[in-house]
């Protein structure tokens, strides 16, 4: 037997698990070989030092820190816990469909644009065939009037040299602020009133006025909003000049009213002769 | 191993006896929380560990097929805790910043022995503890099961999943390594 192979019977040597044959050369070798016989006797010393080692004493508060460790719960086991002990009416797949459809129905309704104002030139069986052409306007529902006033927002409070337009005369603004201040938004640069002798004069007007590129808001059966760009002002007096006008202020008969500001707000009323 | 013991208390747990637990619990207490300490080192580690392990027997006992074999199942769930809190460790840093002389396991003198030679005992001890710690995992985990936690070999084979003649070799090269590390310390 050779030494290397001596080692590799320590652990049975230990355990008297060696058969008669192999326990005599083993035994043979060690009484032969120093080296080996050392390492034995180390091998052993470390077996004894192991196995006599003392075990260390657990601490007193272990058993109570296991159930203290069991009592805190993750967040699903609370979540799902929760939801165990309350008896739903309908399923949670049932609930989410409902919750589902409630809110494409208030977003349905959200959308859909309700107490539609009347459109004077939106053809009727009567005038349909005499207004054939007419440029598309846009219609904004929640719109409100455009703010154009040269009265920057801290002056809101005070009175605007500009002319206002008695709006409750003619109609009631769609979203009505509950700031008095707010009303000064309603203001236009300038006010027109045309007068009309007949309906078809009205819409001759109407028809001519759309074919201009200009920004229009048709307020009620009477009153419209247009943004007329400053440049065009010249041309906007054309257009109201071939009927009986008036225009407030007086200054605003001028082609450079309004200067400097590039967009002006026109109220038109159109008043029956 | 209190083998009817044992067996009854896992019994009497799964009808839902939490003092058979707690009973389970103060038997091999001690012998999972120095398995965990051979690993981890720190006490207060260690009993988080030995915590850990017995919060997942109670979690898992439905698991366990055969009563009788609790105490292997028991053991195969502690080195798993403990070979993945020891990597967990590890790659922290864990072991590299505890020192070399750990104060928490200072010596201790008793009143009931000569105070040179209980000294020189826990010296000792504690050398022998650092080497054991130091060893690869796979060659403490051997060394733990069957020398520290003094399992048979059929146990050791049971836990580990590896014939009895492996755990032998095993054990033998194990043996060799903590030899050359004590001589080196010695």
């Amino acid at each position: 037997m050779k030494c290397h192979e001596i080692s590799s019977l320590f652990t049975d040597y230990a355990d008297n698990s060696l058969d008669a044959p192999t326990l005599k050369k083993f035994k043979g070798h060690l009484d032969n070989c120093a080296h080996c016989s050392r390492e034995w006797r180390e091998f052993s010393l470390t077996i004894q030092l192991v196995q006599g080692l003392e075990p260390v004493r657990p601490p007193a508060d272990l058993l109570m820190g296991i159930h203290q460790k069991l009592a805190k719960k993750g967040f699903w086991s609370r979540f799902f816990e929760l939801l165990g002990q309350h008896n739903f009416p309908m399923s949670i797949p049932a609930a989410a469909t409902t919750f589902t459809l409630a809110m494409l129905a208030a977003f349905i309704v959200k959308n859909t644009p309700l107490n539609k104002p009347v459109d004077p030139l939106q053809p009727t069986r009567q005038n349909s065939e005499q207004i054939a052409t007419r440029q598309p306007h846009t219609y904004i529902p929640d719109a409100m009037f455009a703010a154009t006033s040269t009265a920057k927002h801290s002056e809101w409070g005070t009175p605007s040299p500009a002319p206002r337009l008695d709006l409750d005369q003619y109609t009631l603004p769609m979203h009505q602020s509950k700031y008095a201040a707010a009303r000064h938004l309603l203001s236009p640069d300038l006010v027109a009133t045309v007068t009309m002798p007949d309906q078809a004069t009205q819409r001759a007007f109407l028809n001519d006025l759309s074919k201009r590129n200009w920004q229009t808001h048709f307020m009620s059966n009477g009153l419209l909003l247009i943004h007329v760009p400053q440049s065009q002002l010249a041309d906007f007096h054309n257009l109201i000049s071939q009927k009986p006008c008036t225009l407030l202020p007086p200054e605003s008969a001028s082609t450079t009213y309004g200067n400097p500001k590039k967009i002006l707000t026109v109220a038109i009323r159109l008043q029956k002769k | 191993m209190p083998y009817t013991e044992t067996t009854e208390l896992v019994r009497a747990l799964r009808q839902g006896d939490q003092q058979a637990f707690n009973r389970l619990v103060m038997l091999y207490q001690e012998k999972i929380y120095n398995l965990a300490l051979g690993y981890v080192k720190q006490e207060d580690e260690a009993k988080d560990l030995a915590q850990d392990i017995f919060i997942t027997v109670f979690r898992q006992l439905d698991k366990l097929r055969d009563d009788s074999s609790f105490a292997a199942w028991l053991y195969q769930i502690a080195l798993n805790h403990c070979r993945n809190r020891y990597k967990k460790l590890s790659r922290r840093g864990f072991f590299k910043s505890q020192p070399v002389d750990d104060p928490e396991s200072g010596f201790t003198l008793t009143s009931d022995s000569n105070p040179e030679i209980d000294l020189e005992r826990q010296r000792t001890n504690h050398m022998v503890r650092q080497a054991i710690t130091a060893l690869p995992p796979a060659e403490k985990e051997i060394i733990l099961l069957r020398d520290i936690q003094d399992l048979s070999y059929d146990e050791v084979s049971a836990i580990l999943d590896i014939p009895i003649g492996t755990v032998k070799s095993k054990l033998n090269r194990a043996r060799m390594s903590l030899k050359k590390r004590l001589t080196k310390l010695m």
